[in-house]
């Protein structure tokens, strides 16, 4: 998976781009916007990272510039600017996804892997993960064939991690996704933290394996425990 | 026209209208005025020749030859001997006696008809001279005798008055036009003098020097009122100028803050890079404190939004129970981690008309903070209920409550009666004044009731909303 990274700021692009490769991608970075549009012309990617604010063309110019080509990789745009108007210009202009700066890099990772997967996969009606087994349409949640009980709110806590198994979700996907709360400054994380105590306790307790990780100054991460 | 009109100083202007409606009543007046002494003198004149006519009567006397003479009895009279003008004539017209003035010979141009004996009749005739003379004819008697008596009076005195009088208006009025405009430039000079200071000192006003006010010699006037509104308008600039100090001393101290945290865990962290769980722990300790700026920025972003107008609201019809009841699912759990009840008593039909978000937002709030000044085990009541055509929420705790003098502060920005804890809290103080704002942007408004050891009582009144039934 080959995927281009249009920043002018040569740290954030860095970060951006090691913290990809780690994750097995492969990364281009471009500092700015001529150099990008050149980059596209020449190469296929699957994806491009656009950043709004560029010296020379800026982010909405290359994607237009873009849509006019024949190649149509997905963009997510990266913006400080978080109007409602340029949120709709942005999407509009034809960005497949908006991303608020600052970010969290397990976001922007969820968010790439959203949009590289929107191709016609189907979400599962069941998930397992180690033995933890999740069911979508029922919402019943079992560990070790032992079946949980769990709150209306738990369950779509829990199915988001399964979800986002192995990434690190961050409060604010949390806020927005699983408590459907838009006001960025609504403080619902010691909301979130207190639920996922909650779910902790149900999932993890009294067994070997503990599958709900925190990720400190980050967020949470559902996996399985590697023993070193 | 309206051009140059307007390129003139406002004194000018004032004295050209003031001297314009001045010439404009003497324009008009002197015609009247005029018009009336004339007709005045005239009438005078009328009458004093008819006092002439009874004098002449009263000397005229049958003489022997049956004609008549005019004699003046007791004291000789030299003067109306000189001036006294008339004519007798007989009732078949043939004249008798004739008299006129000693310098005026034959004076009149046409020799006049004999007069009619019907009435009395008053008219004027010209002379040689180019002169006017005034007639005045009618019956006589003389003794048991009837004739028709003529007398005249010279009408140049009257005309000289007349012209006298007319040259007195014609220099006058230009004159009194003239000294109006002089006084009107004077006097709007003097009115508007103080526009002049007070332009002066408003333009050497500038933000370093608010606190300075405009001279307001005189209240009462036009000109005081002026200077009062601005000065006012001062105070406020000047108050918001200090807010805005304020929030900027605050802020930075804020955001400083986590800053500072920041840059000392980084570089304690660099120092023992070696060890990787050190290491670990340095980075995630930074990773929350950016997390805190992230947050506040977050927050002050949202004000700076409300605050402009610019953030869209949406007003819609809300019912209040629904919206409670969802607030009060949403941060339940964390009052039971306390063994804290949350009670609702909300009216069901009760609406208002509020954006959902910013409501949502604001009573979310206020429950956050009951949740977290009330002690373990702690009841929380939230309510709603109508007030005339308001809706009232009411959120209640057991809190410490918060003593008097901190009353007004709470609402401020960055204001935290115990900074200590609410930083462990992770609380910017921010809170209370968002929720106020939003509230207050939406036509609300936010009290508060509490006593140190009573708990505190936070209301947010709204427009009512009513529903169809």
């Amino acid at each position: 998976m080959k995927i281009l990274i249009i920043e002018d700021d040569a740290k954030t692009a860095q970060a951006i781009r090691r913290g990809l490769r780690g994750e097995g991608f492969e990364t281009t970075v471009a500092k700015t916007g001529e150099e990008g549009f050149f980059l596209l012309s020449a190469e296929t990617f699957d994806l491009v990272v656009l950043d709004w604010m560029l010296p020379g063309r800026d982010g909405i110019e290359i994607l237009k510039a873009l849509r006019a080509c024949s190649a149509k990789p997905p963009v997510l745009l990266l913006t400080a600017r978080d109007a409602v108007e340029d949120r709709v210009l942005g999407l509009d202009s034809g960005a497949d996804d908006y991303l608020l700066k600052p970010f969290a890099f397990a976001e922007l990772l969820a968010r790439i892997r959203a949009l590289l997967r929107r191709a016609g996969q189907e979400e599962p009606l069941r998930k397992q993960v180690g033995d933890l087994a999740l069911d979508f349409q029922t919402r019943r949640v079992s560990r070790g064939g032992e079946e949980i009980a769990l709150t209306p709110r738990e369950f779509d806590l829990l199915a988001y991690l399964v979800r986002y198994q192995g990434q690190t979700v961050t409060r604010q996907m949390l806020t927005r996704d699983v408590w459907r709360e838009t006001q960025r400054a609504t403080p619902l994380d010691n909301v979130i933290d207190v639920h996922l105590a909650h779910l902790r306790k149900k999932i993890d307790e009294g067994r070997s394996a503990r599958l709900v990780h925190t990720v400190r100054g980050v967020g949470f991460v559902l996996r399985e425990e590697t023993k070193p | 026209m309206k051009r140059w009109w307007k390129c003139l100083s406002l004194k000018l202007r004032l004295t050209v209208w003031f001297t314009a409606v001045a010439s404009g009543i003497l324009l008009a007046l002197t015609p009247v005025v005029y018009g009336l002494i004339e007709h005045r003198l005239h009438a005078e004149f009328d009458r004093q020749l008819r006092i002439d006519f009874a004098l002449v009567e009263a000397h005229l006397e049958p003489d022997p030859g049956g004609g008549i003479r005019w004699r003046i009895r007791g004291v000789k009279d030299d003067f109306a001997e000189a001036t006294a003008w008339f004519e007798v004539w007989s009732e078949d017209q043939r004249l008798l006696l004739r008299h006129w003035p000693e310098e005026q010979k034959e004076p009149v141009k046409q020799p006049l008809p004999p007069p009619m004996a019907t009435r009395e009749r008053f008219y004027t005739i010209d002379l040689e001279n180019g002169l006017e003379a005034r007639v005045v004819e009618g019956l006589a008697r003389v003794q048991r005798r009837q004739v028709l008596l003529r007398v005249f009076r010279d009408e140049s005195p009257l005309h000289h008055t007349l012209r006298e009088i007319l040259t007195g208006f014609v220099l006058g009025v230009p004159l009194a036009a003239l000294l109006s405009a002089l006084g009107g430039y004077l006097m709007a000079a003097r009115f508007l003098a103080p526009v002049g200071a007070m332009a002066e000192q408003a333009r050497r006003i500038t933000s370093e020097s608010l606190s300075q006010r405009l001279p307001n010699p005189n209240p009462h006037d036009e000109l005081g009122q002026l200077a009062t509104v601005f000065n006012q308008t001062l105070q406020r600039l000047q108050d918001s100028f200090d807010a805005l100090r304020q929030f900027t001393a605050d802020a930075s101290h804020e955001l400083r803050t986590p800053l500072t945290a920041l840059r000392a865990v980084g570089e304690v962290g660099l120092r023992d890079a070696d060890d990787a769980a050190a290491l670990r722990e340095t980075i995630s300790s930074m990773l929350e404190e950016a997390q805190r700026l992230n947050d506040i920025i977050d927050s002050l972003l949202l004000l700076a939004r409300v605050e402009s107008g610019r953030s869209p609201l949406n007003p819609e019809p809300l019912r209040l129970q629904e919206m409670l009841t969802e607030v009060r699912e949403s941060v339940e759990v964390l009052a039971a981690e306390k063994g804290q009840t949350i009670e609702l008593l909300a009216e069901a039909d009760l609406s208002a008309t509020a954006d959902r978000l910013l409501l949502r937002q604001a009573v979310m709030n206020l429950l956050h903070n009951a949740i977290r000044y009330s002690p373990p085990g702690g009841r929380i009541t939230m309510c709603c209920f109508p007030r005339g055509d308001r809706a009232v929420i009411e959120v209640a705790d057991e809190g410490p409550g918060i003593p008097p003098e901190y009353h007004q502060k709470i609402f401020e920005r960055f204001f935290r009666v115990d900074r200590a804890r609410s930083r462990a809290d992770g609380g910017a103080g921010l809170g209370l004044a968002i929720t106020k704002l939003s509230v207050e942007q939406q036509g609300g408004s936010i009290e508060m009731e509490s006593a140190p050891g009573k708990g505190s009582r936070f209301r947010v009144i709204l427009p009512a909303q009513q529903f169809p039934s």
